[in-house]
């Protein structure tokens, strides 16, 4: 069983990156990667953001949403436990942390209509993972997310020197990059298999 | 945007000036994700219209009756109602496709698009500015799936909506989760082109969520 | 204390009326994703026995890596025709969930794959007419991937070898479950995928 956990952990970091290789929080990917500061705070955010929807969400879809047969109304109620969740972590990290909330808050805010942090519990539920099962895929999908988010920036520090050809400027050079390290991912497939 | 604004006018902005896709780079992800084929592009465009023009008409009636101070929890309430609509209609219309998209589907609640139009326009506005907003909106969407369904698929498989048409395939690497990041760049490169080069335009703007 | 009420009361109204829209949806689609599924699943289980004149129903279940599968007998007028059986193998990125069928004599009659999210243009390339059938006619020892040509076994798709030993190892589970249940007196030679 601990081994299956593993599997889902390095496969969800690896072979199913969310940026690489699900296309998912492409807006976040492209925002953010401007500069590594905010890369790396947004890194911490979101994995930490995972985790947390991740053990919530499966408890409420196991004990609540499956015994009453209410499995069509996850998209409500997961959207619902993010905003919930997200309101109330701003809140306290106001009163109980304030130099972290400082640094990590106004990411926060982006977090809410996000589709990686909603993507998490979908596919548990999708896939009928059980609880370590579907922390496993939290972590490994943040631990990927902060990954991309990292190298992405790092490459977008030296991209601001070179020469882009005006039209190919900002967004469109940026796609083009991201295919290239998306095709190194593909690399990744001798390593393991799922 | 007040009501002197002609419908056709919002149509068009919808469609070409603030395409959502390509001028305003907002939900890419879906962009990307689905449209290794033609049909894929097409269906997840028509649930993407659907959703919008739904929820920019719902918000639309109900501007006066939300308390603005809890308009955007509302907003993605009602977002994600209508796409809980949508989705349980797709899965069992549309099975072979949906076993494909059903995470995208389900994740168009959180599409940017979608909230920035209710918040912006619809919420500021009568019903039927807003529905037509919402339509063009959507149809700008949908269109940009298609033209890169079209231009990945082609060059990909070599075919047209499921149909060969050439009899081999010419860039693999198209249809592959490489293939998307290259094309959606590169077109969004040559629309810009496009754009500077015969429309006297400044380009898209370079980036945001 | 008006104030709370003045917000509150429109959301619960909302909430209220979007939550009729969603279970009236809910009720009018169920029936027909039921029926859908349970169409697919009849049609796929005929297409592997086509000659079958029963109704096809299912034998038993089995499991592999902690999922159940359903296997089952076709008949034409009493007699078996085939032994079909549900399986998955491992792929790159998913579960490959497949259809096996099996003639009386042991050696394999088809194989479908009814569910898969293997990397476009590359793993998917399994789904190609090209390589399933290399499986048929062959009987259990003779399944073996390899990655060079071969009559006697099956070779991998190139570009897309972890997806074809998904497919291979599938389809073994498969046939050496079958072969156990109904192939009294047929050599169970078992080797191991070539890794």
């Amino acid at each position: 069983m601990w081994q299956h956990v593993l599997t889902i952990f390095i496969a969800s970091a690896l072979i199913n990156n969310f940026v690489f290789s699900r296309y998912l929080g492409l807006c976040i990917f492209f925002g953010v990667t401007k500069r590594m500061e905010t890369a790396i705070g947004m890194s911490f955010t979101f994995t930490a953001v995972m985790l947390v929807e991740a053990v919530l969400n499966w408890l409420i879809y196991n004990y609540v949403m499956i015994p009453y047969n209410l499995g069509f109304l996850k998209i409500v109620i997961f959207i619902g436990t993010v905003a919930a969740f997200v309101q109330a972590a701003d809140t306290m990290m106001k009163k109980v942390a304030p130099a972290l909330y400082y640094k990590l808050g106004i990411y926060l805010a982006l977090i809410v209509t996000n589709c990686i942090i909603l993507a998490v519990p979908l596919l548990n539920a999708d896939e009928n993972y059980s609880l370590f099962e579907s922390m496993a895929l939290a972590l490994g999908s943040g631990l990927g997310f902060s990954m991309a988010l990292v190298i992405m920036a790092s490459i977008r520090e030296k991209l601001e020197l070179a020469d882009v050809p005006r039209s190919f400027q900002g967004l469109p050079i940026s796609f083009v990059l991201t295919g290239l390290i998306a095709l190194a991912f593909l690399g990744f497939s001798g390593m393991i298999t799922l | 945007m007040s009501n002197n604004v002609s419908l056709g006018a919002l149509l068009k902005n919808g469609i070409f000036g603030e395409n959502p896709v390509f001028r305003l780079a907002l939900s890419l992800c879906p962009a990307v994700a689905v449209t290794s084929g033609v049909k894929n592009g097409f269906l997840m465009g028509v649930a993407v219209l659907f959703v919008m023009t739904m929820t920019n008409v719902t918000v639309s009636i109900l501007r006066n009756f939300i308390n603005p101070k809890v308009r955007i929890p509302s907003y993605v309430f009602i977002t994600a109602t209508w796409v809980t609509v949508i989705d349980q209609v797709m899965s069992a219309y549309q099975r072979a496709v949906y076993k494909e998209m059903g995470l995208y589907i389900m994740l168009i609640v959180a599409f940017a698009i979608i909230l920035s139009r209710a918040e912006m326009f619809a919420s500021r506005n009568t019903l039927l500015p807003s529905f037509v907003d919402g339509v063009g909106m959507g149809l700008g969407f949908l269109l940009s799936l298609m033209l890169l369904g079209v231009f990945r698929e082609f060059l990909g498989k070599g075919s047209f909506w499921g149909t060969q048409i050439l009899p081999a395939k010419p860039l693999l690497i198209m249809i592959m989760p490489t293939g998307g990041f290259f094309a959606m760049g590169l077109m969004m490169g040559w629309l810009n082109w496009i754009d500077r080069k015969f429309f006297g335009g400044a380009g898209a703007s370079s980036g945001g969520h | 204390m008006k104030d709370i009420l003045k917000i509150t009361l429109p959301l619960v109204a909302i909430f209220i009326v979007a939550g009729i829209i969603m279970s009236v949806t809910y009720q009018h689609t169920h029936p027909v994703r039921f029926q859908a599924e349970k169409k697919e699943k009849e049609e796929a289980l005929k297409e592997m026995a086509p000659d079958a004149t029963d109704p096809i129903k299912p034998a038993g279940t089995w499991s592999a890596d902690n999922k159940s599968y359903e296997y089952y007998q076709a008949t034409a007028s009493g007699i078996s025709v085939a032994y079909i059986a549900e399986t998955a193998g491992k792929g790159y990125s998913s579960f490959i969930k497949m259809l096996v069928s099996l003639s009386p004599d042991m050696k394999i009659r088809d194989v479908k794959i009814l569910d898969m999210n293997e990397t476009p243009g590359l793993g998917d390339q399994v789904l190609e007419k090209s390589f399933l059938d290399q499986f048929k006619g062959k009987s259990l020892s003779q399944i073996i991937l390899t990655k060079t040509e071969t009559k006697e076994n099956i070779q991998a798709v190139s570009g897309a070898t972890y997806s074809s030993r998904g497919v291979t190892n599938g389809v073994k589970d498969a046939v050496q479950l079958l072969v156990d249940k109904y192939g009294a007196g047929i050599k169970t030679a078992v080797q191991g995928v070539e890794k």
